[in-house]
């Protein structure tokens, strides 16, 4: 293998934030649908599990945080698949120093920009639901769950975006993953409500357990220090199988 | 850096689609691109030309043959590669929701450049490509012209020193054409390297050093344009009005193509003369201009596809 | 007497219909995936409030129904956007008018299969009347033409893809989900129970819900209703009929 020898103008890396938090950026302050939606969906459902279910309000909110986090997946794969197929971006990036896992983290950054307004707002109104005291290790808890599924759902999303050939394939694909993975989760209720076998099957899957680590750190779940801890090793280690997994899926070049 | 910038030796690609029977986009091309050169790739739709450029611009995996640039083998060191490299697709479009300046900007920051480098890149990709009237619209809003021009500021930018250039001026007026090929002229005088396909037989001929024409997959013929011009056996074409009813005549003196009434015949100048006087003593009406390329390349591929 | 508009001419819908729907049935996972919300939503009543599921598996239908117009909207703006594909159409013997009621027919024939599931689970687990039966028809019929043709006239206001699906899942969330379609009108507040009678979907929910178990609407809502629902379901499509027309030509 050659030595590389690179002329002095020629940067060998890429940069992440300042080129995708600007494309994040300007594209919801130019689409301020864009924000929109993301805030109004989790309130309507969250309006509709209130009229049906009130007692379990707070919890509701946590699950609308996860599942908002959870959704930024749907939102990459939509903008990935998007500037490969209709745009031939990816092309630009992909011919460049950026690499995979920069670009995966670029489209992430750009939609958690989206995203975030939504769960600002959904963070105050649990502080306000919760109605007792919480102390700043619960929120702690709760970010470090929100990280790790917003990491794991970006990596799903560019992952399965790589397979798709068509712009119509884009909605339903993203659709059917991201919610039927969110509704295998108990984000919205707690564990105990769903029946045996599922209760079983849910607990193959991380969202399962920041949701649960999430339900805990507020007081809303029984939870020791002990089972906690066990809960984020667990959603920790599903993870980074997952994203490993959705990384090696990932098809940066193609076939 | 190595004098080549790129050397493909043997490269091949078989697509294995959902339906139907495996496609053979590559059956064995080898070429060379030393740097500082501008070569073209000409070829019919299909022929293989973005498939071995995408190959070549670490976008695609051969199915087998090595393709290096800059001395590193595109499968097996794509990172080495890559900060090297920049590519316009083909049929690619800017960020609809960022401007043509937005656009260059994010890239070049995305590949590592600082801002102030990025900002002076950017104002002057921006000239060059003559977007600054429209620099700072939505890209949504431009014409199909304008969006490639902004899709080949962002890529001349970046000052790379290989450069893979898909149908860069598709859609461009022929005055822009003229400002593209001017860029990528002053591009290689600054030592960047350019590879480019493109069906514009005029752009070809201004602008590449070489060229490689490619049909099913392999290359047909390589060399510069006024040696593929020679190829078809002449550098002058007589068109002899009328000239069907003394086909064999005219035909002796070269290759003789009939375009409804009309009989062009490609001759050496050697022989000018002499098909002059007959068409002159038949009471034709003959007019003398040089081969195009155009021509060269529809004899050329033409003469291939009736040997297959 | 010579009236001031041409009546609507479709020519050509019936065909284009068949055709749209051909287009559709090939994306099959799409077709699969459209009831993915609604399932969501019957899946939080089964496990959170089970006593409710009938009135949500009648709203789900109804919102299945409704959001027909949402693949309209898609659809007619990605023929439009991505492949200019309209210009083709709209410049031969189909008239814009069929080519709007020919996208419209198309997805409902080809969404018509995953619907067909959830009135199969509703026989099952709702205790159907003749009436709710002919009204479950009625309704769902007027609530696809109501929101078909707000799909067809919004498609023609987008110039981009990604922005189609914000505002999209805005709107059609907004209309079927935040109002009394999958829970009982009754849980809906009272002073703003007019509003949600005169929103199409919600308005057929009620009328469900009321022949369900009559008297959960009083005489004057079933009025307000079905009144609302039959008016906006026709404005709605002569609004389509014309903005296609007007559209066929862009200015």
């Amino acid at each position: 293998m050659a030595t590389v020898s690179y002329p002095a103008s020629v940067p060998r890396e890429g940069h992440v934030f300042p080129a995708f938090a600007l494309i994040g950026w300007r594209w919801i302050s130019r689409n301020p649908a864009s924000t929109v939606a993301p805030i109004l969906l989790p309130f309507i459902f969250l309006y509709f599990l209130f009229l049906i279910s009130p007692g379990l309000f707070p919890l509701e909110v946590i699950g609308a945080m996860l599942f908002t986090t959870q959704n930024i997946g749907s939102w990459v794969l939509g903008d990935s698949a998007t500037w490969r197929i209709e745009c031939a971006l990816q092309d630009l990036f992909v011919a460049s120093p950026m690499g995979k896992v920069r670009y995966l983290f670029g489209i992430a950054v750009s939609n958690l920009i989206a995203a975030a307004p939504a769960l600002v707002v959904l963070a105050v109104v649990l502080s306000f639901a919760v109605g007792h005291p919480v102390p700043w290790t619960s929120w702690a808890i709760l970010f470090g769950a929100l990280v790790v599924v917003w990491v794991l759902f970006s990596a799903i999303g560019v992952a399965m975006s790589s397979r798709l050939t068509s712009q119509r394939e884009i909605w339903p694909v993203g659709n059917l993953t991201f919610t039927v993975l969110g509704m295998l989760s108990p984000l919205y209720y707690p564990l105990s409500y769903l029946p045996p076998l599922w209760q079983q099957a849910a607990l193959f899957f991380p969202t399962t357990y920041a949701a649960i680590l999430a339900q805990g750190a507020f007081g809303l779940a029984p939870a020791s220090t002990g089972s906690m801890t066990i809960d984020a090793v667990l959603l920790l280690v599903l993870a980074v199988l997952g994203t490993a997994v959705a990384l090696s899926l990932y098809r940066w070049r193609g076939a | 850096m190595p004098p080549e910038a790129l050397n493909a030796v043997d490269v091949r690609k078989t697509y294995r689609l959902r339906r139907g029977p495996p496609v053979e986009a590559l059956s064995g091309v080898s070429m060379t691109v030393r740097a500082g050169e501008r070569v073209a790739l000409l070829g019919r739709n299909g022929a293989g030309k973005t498939t071995f450029l995408r190959i070549a611009a670490t976008l695609l995996r051969p199915t087998s043959g090595s393709v290096e640039v800059f001395g590193h083998e595109v499968s097996r060191e794509p990172d080495a590669v890559r900060p090297m490299i920049a590519v316009v697709p083909q049929e690619g479009k800017p960020f609809f929701h960022l401007t043509p300046r937005e656009q260059v900007y994010t890239y070049l920051r995305a590949r590592g450049l600082d801002r102030a480098t990025a900002h002076a890149r950017t104002s002057e990709a921006i000239g060059e490509m003559e977007l600054d009237e429209v620099a700072d619209r939505l890209s949504i809003t431009l014409s199909g012209g304008q969006r490639q021009r902004t899709m080949v500021a962002t890529v001349i930018a970046t000052g790379a020193p290989l450069l893979f250039l898909d149908e860069p001026t598709i859609g461009m007026d022929p005055f822009a054409r003229r400002g593209v090929w001017e860029s990528l002229r002053a591009l290689t005088r600054r030592g960047s390297t350019i590879l480019l396909t493109t069906h514009y037989l005029d752009e070809a001929e201004a602008l590449s050093d070489r060229l490689y024409i490619v049909e099913r997959g392999r290359v047909l013929i390589a060399g510069t344009a006024e040696t593929l011009k020679q190829q078809v056996g002449g550098t002058l074409r007589v068109s002899i009005s009328d000239g069907a009813t003394m086909g064999e005549t005219f035909a002796s003196f070269g290759s003789a193509v009939l375009d409804g009434t009309t009989l062009h015949v490609i001759v050496d100048p050697k022989r000018l003369l002499e098909i002059l006087n007959v068409a002159v003593k038949a009471q034709r009406t003959a007019t003398v201009g040089p081969v195009t390329l155009e021509e060269a390349f529809l004899r050329t591929v033409g003469r291939s596809i009736d040997e297959d | 007497m010579a009236l001031p508009f041409a009546l609507p001419n479709f020519r050509g819908a019936a065909s284009f219909s068949a055709t749209e729907a051909r287009v559709q049935l090939h994306e099959g996972i799409a077709v699969f995936t459209s009831m993915i919300t609604q399932f969501v939503v019957l899946i939080f009543v089964w496990v959170l409030a089970r006593s409710i599921l009938p009135v949500a598996i009648l709203g789900a239908i109804i919102f299945s129904m409704f959001t027909l117009g949402q693949r309209v909207l898609n659809e007619a703006a990605y023929v439009r956007v991505d492949h200019k594909l309209n210009e083709l159409y709209l410049a031969s013997p189909l008239t814009p008018e069929s080519y709007f009621l020919g996208i419209a027919v198309g997805v409902l024939l080809a969404y018509l299969g995953p619907i067909l599931i959830l009135v199969a689970i509703a026989v099952l687990w709702v205790a159907f009347t003749p009436l709710l039966a002919v009204e479950l028809v009625a309704t769902s019929l007027a609530v696809w033409l109501f929101s078909s043709s707000m799909g067809y006239v919004l498609s023609t206001l987008f110039r981009d893809m990604r922005a189609i699906w914000s505002y999209a899942s805005i709107l059609y969330n907004l209309f079927g989900v935040l109002p009394p379609v999958f829970y009982p009108v009754g849980l809906f507040p009272t002073a703003l129970r007019p509003i949600a009678l005169v929103m199409p979907p919600s308005a057929a929910a009620g009328l469900l819900q009321d022949a369900l178990r009559p008297g959960v609407l009083s005489s004057s809502d079933v009025v307000l209703a079905a009144v609302a629902l039959a008016v906006e379901s026709l404005v709605m499509f002569g609004v389509a009929l014309l903005w296609a027309r007007r559209t066929a030509q862009e200015r």
